[in-house]
């Protein structure tokens, strides 16, 4: 437990760096970075229910992420991304994408594949928890505005 | 506002949301929308991540139609930010050429957060990395040195316009040597968690999920474009970082 806090607080830190890089100002840094906390943390805690496949850990911290920064984004009036890009920075799979270039140049194939796949796998399940979500978002708007 | 007055301010517009990294259907929805307020009629806008093309009919003249070739892209969510606002602005107040030139300059001129911030940043996102992949204080610190130098040669190199492949192959080359460096003179006991930690700083994850996304939204090519992209890139980190791993290979034997 106390590592799973640990872990989550170096996530937050990394993240409100990350968000000055990208020249986010002001509070929006603060929200960004607790996105990151949080993208982290539901992820080591949905080790639990799947403790087999990480996929869906992946999945489910998207998912999480991406209503919050929907939510962040209605509140501070901002475009979503601001808060998305700089949440997932800890999700995205940058140790996947290195480790198949070195697997690749060092003439290792099967395991250059392996890892292909599964960093593939990994953006897909980002990608799909945030398309999931935003269409969502967008439906229940659109809702709204027709009544 | 003349029909050549709208299109030139919205393609300034995409063009500044397409650099700084925004999606490809926010830039092809901004642009529509702009031109949709001010009256034009068979709007086609098609954005990739290195080309905007707009078009439109306006009060019965010839069709018009616009171009705008990108070549530099960064990250950049404050300007983000800003553009978005203006964007909302105008379709929601009609604002005229003067004063949408005007604010368009405002935001131009807006300076960013300072070198020193950004290059300590960058420096401590690597440090807090390094500890989320499991490394101690002593290869946190390490990291945040190599990221801090990393910092300034990006910087330099950008400046003087290398491309990106050449200048992922130096970052990936130096942070291998430098992690090589400490682990041989014994200030590291384990350099995986430090190379790690500090190529979070150069990976192309984001690119990689937003690539999906456009894929995903039906923007084929947009998201060709950029997993093609991320792929280049890694392939130049991963090269660079190669070739020290296989120098000390030979000569250890």
């Amino acid at each position: 437990m106390n590592n799973i806090i640990y872990q989550s607080l170096m996530s937050f830190f990394a993240c409100i760096c990350f968000a000055v890089v990208f020249q986010v100002k002001g509070k929006h840094i603060f929200f960004a970075g607790f996105g990151g906390l949080l993208s982290w943390l539901v992820y080591l805690l949905a080790a639990y229910p799947f403790p087999e496949s990480v996929i869906p850990r992946y999945f489910i911290a998207t998912v999480i992420v991406t209503i919050y920064s929907e939510c962040c984004a209605r509140i501070l009036r901002s475009p979503v991304t601001v808060f998305l890009a700089i949440s997932l920075l800890p999700l995205v799979p940058g140790g996947g994408i290195y480790q198949t270039m070195v697997y690749c140049i060092n003439g290792n194939t099967v395991n250059a594949v392996r890892q292909c796949i599964s960093t593939i796998g990994i953006a897909g399940a980002l990608a799909i928890g945030i398309v999931v979500v935003s269409s969502i978002v967008h439906l229940i708007l659109r809702q709204n505005s027709v009544r | 506002m003349t029909s050549a007055q709208l299109i030139s301010v919205s393609m300034d517009i995409g063009q500044r949301l397409l650099q700084c990294g925004a999606e490809t259907y926010r830039v092809e929805e901004a642009i529509f929308r702009i031109c949709c307020s001010y009256g034009a009629k068979e709007i086609n806008v098609y954005a990739v991540p290195t080309t905007i093309i707009t078009s439109f009919t306006r009060n019965d003249e010839a069709p018009i139609t616009r171009v705008s070739r990108i070549y530099n892209r960064s990250t950049n969510l404050g300007l983000l930010d800003q553009l978005n606002t203006l964007c909302r602005d105008i379709c929601n107040e009609k604002m005229d050429y003067q004063s949408i030139t005007e604010r368009l300059h405002l935001i131009d001129r807006h300076a960013g957060y300072p070198d020193y911030m950004l290059c300590l940043t960058t420096g401590g996102g690597a440090a807090f990395f390094t500890f989320l992949f499991g490394g101690i204080s002593i290869e946190a610190l390490c990291s945040a040195i190599t990221c801090m130098i990393l910092w300034w040669i990006i910087a330099w190199m950008t400046r003087i316009r290398t491309n990106t492949l050449f200048i992922n192959i130096v970052g990936g080359f130096w942070i291998a040597s430098t992690a090589l460096l400490f682990y041989k003179i014994g200030v590291i006991q384990q350099y995986d968690t430090m190379v790690i930690g500090s190529i979070m700083i150069l990976v192309p994850g984001l690119v990689l999920t937003n690539a999906i996304r456009d894929l995903i939204a039906g923007d084929i090519v947009a998201g060709i474009t950029k997993f093609t992209e991320a792929l280049l890139v890694a392939a130049g980190i991963a090269v660079g970082a190669a070739l020290p791993f296989s120098f000390a290979g030979l000569l250890v034997g």
